[in-house]
């Protein structure tokens, strides 16, 4: 009786401590409207028209690929083969445009083509339950490897003209990689929230064994997050083909970790279960407007690399304490 | 006030018995009491041992002993009472300083490393080294000879350079017991050594025990297999409801006196009265996994609440779980309403109509972090969703009949399922289940853990879901618990059933008697 009526009560004491937990919560945009404010004034370029889209159009990219990894890592698992797949879309479309395939079939085929290697993470991980940063640890190695055979270690360029608009066209002001980035997102903050294919995500990332119990395919949900996870990074090296003009074998080199810090600042546990897109997109945009900002301050490229991890560790920490709140 | 008396008891027993403490007695406890969250787990408990004695500890699941092997090794500190080693009081604050006074416990659980040696196991934590400046070294050679010794008193023989991955269980048994000793322990404390032995390494083991005991050593053992007391122990102490009841020489205590005296509560006579129908919901025809279950065949009516008793190890959760399509079996059939079905996985077991609330309520039922409607909607997502797409409102409205229906006690269907208390989540768990509108429900341990009005209520709402047709089995270690809300008791033993019985004239010794039995 006693643990039930403090369970009502608790809700009153949490309104009054409000202000503490609010801060945590929402810590993330307040750190990141914090920035906005010091750059603007630290700075003449940072809030103008043209600095804000390029910042957009920088991350675009990187967070099509973050849509996966979020839902990887709300799977409680992670995925290290996506920058080598954004290499292998890359230069499969490109040599398949080069041969004289149309556009959007050479993406097709190309996206199947990585949903292969994403099968294959999947279900490795799902019926030998292995970890998959163990089983992607070896499809990232495996899939770069094939990258420079393809390729033969050298670009693949003089593509199709009109293939630039992808990567580069503009619809107004607005360049086309952050339109398809912003319908991607809208699109999978869906399918999160409102699909019984999220809500299982969701599920078996919060508790595996309960949602198998609870009669949810486990292994099924495992298999499609992959295989999704593969097609967006897929979408991503069509981009970035797209925009260089090329499909080169060592594009996407440490994307993976792009994409995780990103997942990780924008508040998704790494055990799973917690965590939601917006904070995915936040948390890319996030580091996208700390590297602007650091650029347009003139700091040094390697002292760049210190202040961004020392925010990867005080995010870290910040989402610690908000789980313990 | 009942308080006071027991207080000024005790001391006069002080009096006496520090002039009675001769040098047979060797570990003296009066007055312990524990209570952990208001629920009192030892109650004013007094316990003797004498110096070279194996004296049995007994009760039903809950009765204290573990309790009060904790408080002994110190991993659980006395709210009060005394503790009186060789005459003298002591107190017991953590596990190492119970091992510096000779006291060593062996867990049911294994707690040794497979990939070290024998010896390097026994010496755990405190490996005899060479001191140089800034190294420790091991000391290897004084490792195996000092394991040795201790082997050697228990007239074991071992390898102690063996790696322990090795070792059969009945040789890890034995090394633990090597572990324990090996602190230069006068009281060894044994919880359910047996379990997981078969009877020949039982025998060996009971051996190897009494030889220590005759070495001057004390035994406390703990044990659920009271066939096995007579061969091995000197004196019996049984414990009920978190009381000490009394202590018997064990030519004295028949099985049929020790059930008795752990029994002794006295049961609510508001059974059910039988309104279970004739028909016949689920049959299980010769169901056997390896060594966990063999040939297990019954039935379950409509409208009825079969009772799963038994002791923990009887192979009833495991049981319940193959039925479910949760774990592969070896054999056996499923007839739901006369119709054979193949159960594979927990997805078929749900299609057939079979719900399972899960024994491990925080682990395997609720998922913690979620709210409680999504915990409620998890099972029937398909059914929530047109097109693949969730209907909010829908989801929402069934978490909120069911939030009603059970009085699950809530803000509202949003609230972190974490947040609530042990019985409010076991409804969430149940209100899952029901809403995929099975006609089986499959209930382990469904009140372990929850208070008492809690339980109550899941009583309730178990009988008007019988009353509505539902059929549902209920695993229970907590006989009282089965007696009263059965229609049917089946009994299982070491994973055969013993029993299938009407709750008619049916008593605990009945069920505790046919609960202990190996056939």
């Amino acid at each position: 009786m006693s643990t039930n009526s403090s369970a009502l009560t608790a809700p009153n004491k949490k309104t009054k401590l409000s202000l503490a937990s609010f801060f945590i919560k929402y810590a993330i945009y307040l750190i990141l409207l914090a920035l906005v404010i010091v750059l603007s004034f630290a700075t003449d370029k940072f809030l103008t028209v043209s600095n804000v889209i390029s910042i957009l159009k920088q991350i675009s990219i990187q967070s099509i690929v973050a849509i996966g990894m979020t839902m990887i890592v709300l799977l409680g698992q992670i995925d290290l083969s996506v920058g080598s797949v954004v290499a292998f879309s890359g230069i499969i479309s490109a040599m398949l445009m080069k041969s004289g395939m149309p556009i959007p079939l050479a993406i097709l085929v190309s996206t199947l083509l990585s949903c292969v290697i994403g099968l294959v993470s999947g279900i490795v991980t799902a019926k030998y339950k292995v970890h998959a940063f163990l089983v992607t640890l070896a499809t990232q190695t495996a899939v770069r490897g094939m990258d420079y055979i393809i390729s033969g270690g050298y670009p693949v360029s003089s593509l199709p003209k009109s293939f630039m608009q992808i990567g580069g066209g503009y619809l107004g002001i607005i360049p086309v990689p952050v339109i398809i980035m912003l319908v991607f997102y809208a699109v999978f903050i869906f399918i999160l929230n409102s699909t019984t294919f999220g809500r299982s995500i969701y599920a078996v990332g919060g508790n595996a064994e309960s949602s198998r119990l609870s009669g949810i395919n486990v292994e099924k949900i495992k298999v499609i997050v992959f295989v999704v996870t593969a097609a967006l990074a897929s979408v991503g090296g069509v981009i970035l083909s797209s925009r260089l003009m090329s499909g080169a074998p060592d594009t996407g080199t440490g994307w993976e970790m792009d994409c995780i810090t990103g997942v990780i600042i924008g508040g998704t546990s790494m055990f799973g279960g917690e965590g939601t897109l917006q904070g995915t997109f936040i948390g890319m945009l996030f580091v996208g407007v700390l590297s602007n900002g650091m650029v347009l301050l003139g700091i040094n490229p390697y002292m760049q690399q210190v202040i961004k991890g020392l925010v990867i560790l005080a995010a870290v920490i910040l989402n610690s304490y908000k789980r313990k709140d | 006030m009942g308080q006071g008396e027991s207080n000024e008891r005790s001391s006069v027993q002080v009096r006496v018995e520090m002039k009675h403490m001769d040098e047979n007695t060797i570990l003296k406890v009066e007055g312990i009491t524990k209570t952990f969250a208001g629920i009192v787990a030892l109650d004013h408990v007094d316990f003797s041992l004498k110096k070279g004695e194996i004296h049995a500890l007994v009760g039903a699941n809950g009765a204290g002993k573990s309790t009060l092997i904790k408080i002994l090794t110190g991993a659980y500190k006395a709210d009060s009472g005394k503790i009186f080693l060789n005459g003298k009081e002591v107190i017991i604050l953590n596990p190492h300083q119970a091992n510096q006074l000779g006291i060593s416990a062996v867990y049911q659980e294994f707690s040794l490393i497979n990939q070290l040696s024998v010896a390097e196991n026994i010496y755990m934590g405190k490996l005899p080294c060479k001191d140089f400046k800034v190294l420790k070294k091991v000391d290897w050679q004084q490792m195996n000879q000092n394991a040795q010794e201790v082997l050697g008193m228990m007239e074991t023989p071992i390898d102690t350079k063996a790696l322990v991955g090795n070792l059969s269980v009945a040789q890890k048994q034995l090394v633990e017991i090597a572990k324990a000793l090996s602190n230069n322990s006068s009281i060894l404390i044994m919880d359910e050594p047996t379990a997981s032995l078969t009877d020949n390494d039982i025998e060996n083991m009971m051996n190897v025990v009494k030889g220590l005991a005759k070495k001057g050593i004390s035994i406390i053992y703990v044990s659920h297999r009271l066939e096995e007391l007579p061969l091995i122990a000197n004196r019996i102490s049984v414990f009920r409801d978190g009381k000490y009841v009394k202590t018997l020489n064990i030519e004295d205590a028949p099985k049929n006196v020790i059930i008795e005296n752990m029994v002794g509560r006295a049961i609510s006579n508001n059974k059910r009265c039988g309104c279970s129908e004739e028909e016949t919901l689920l049959e299980i025809k010769s169901f056997s996994s390896g060594k966990k279950f063999k040939d297990v065949n019954f039935c379950l009516k409509k409208g009825e609440i079969l009772g799963l008793a038994g002791l923990a190890g009887a192979g009833r959760t495991e049981l319940v779980r193959a039925i479910f399509g949760a774990d592969p079996k070896d054999s056996g059939e499923v007839f739901i309403k006369g119709k054979e079905v193949k159960i594979k996985s927990p997805i078929d077991a749900k299609k057939c109509g079979i719900g399972f609330i899960t024994e491990n309520r925080k682990e395997e039922g609720v998922i913690l972090g979620q709210t409680i409607r999504d915990n409620i909607g998890i099972t029937v997502l398909k059914e929530l969703a047109e097109k693949l797409v969730i209907n909010r409102k829908k989801e929402n409205e069934l978490a909120g009949s069911y939030i009603n229906s059970l009085s699950i006690k809530a803000r509202n269907c949003e609230q972190i399922t974490k947040d609530l208390s042990g019985g409010n989540q076991q409804k969430v768990v149940i209100a899952k289940w029901l809403a995929t509108h099975p006609s089986i429900l499959i209930m382990d341990e469904p009140t372990r853990g929850i208070d008492v009005g809690s339980k109550d209520q899941i009583y309730e709402l178990m009988d008007s879901l019988a009353k509505q047709g539902f059929g549902i089995i209920m695993i229970s270690s907590d006989i009282p618990e089965v007696l009263q809300v059965s229609d049917r008791v089946l009994v299982m033993a070491a994973g055969k059933i013993t029993a299938m019985l009407e709750n008619q004239d049916l008593t605990q010794e009945i069920i505790l008697n046919l609960a202990t039995t190996q056939i």
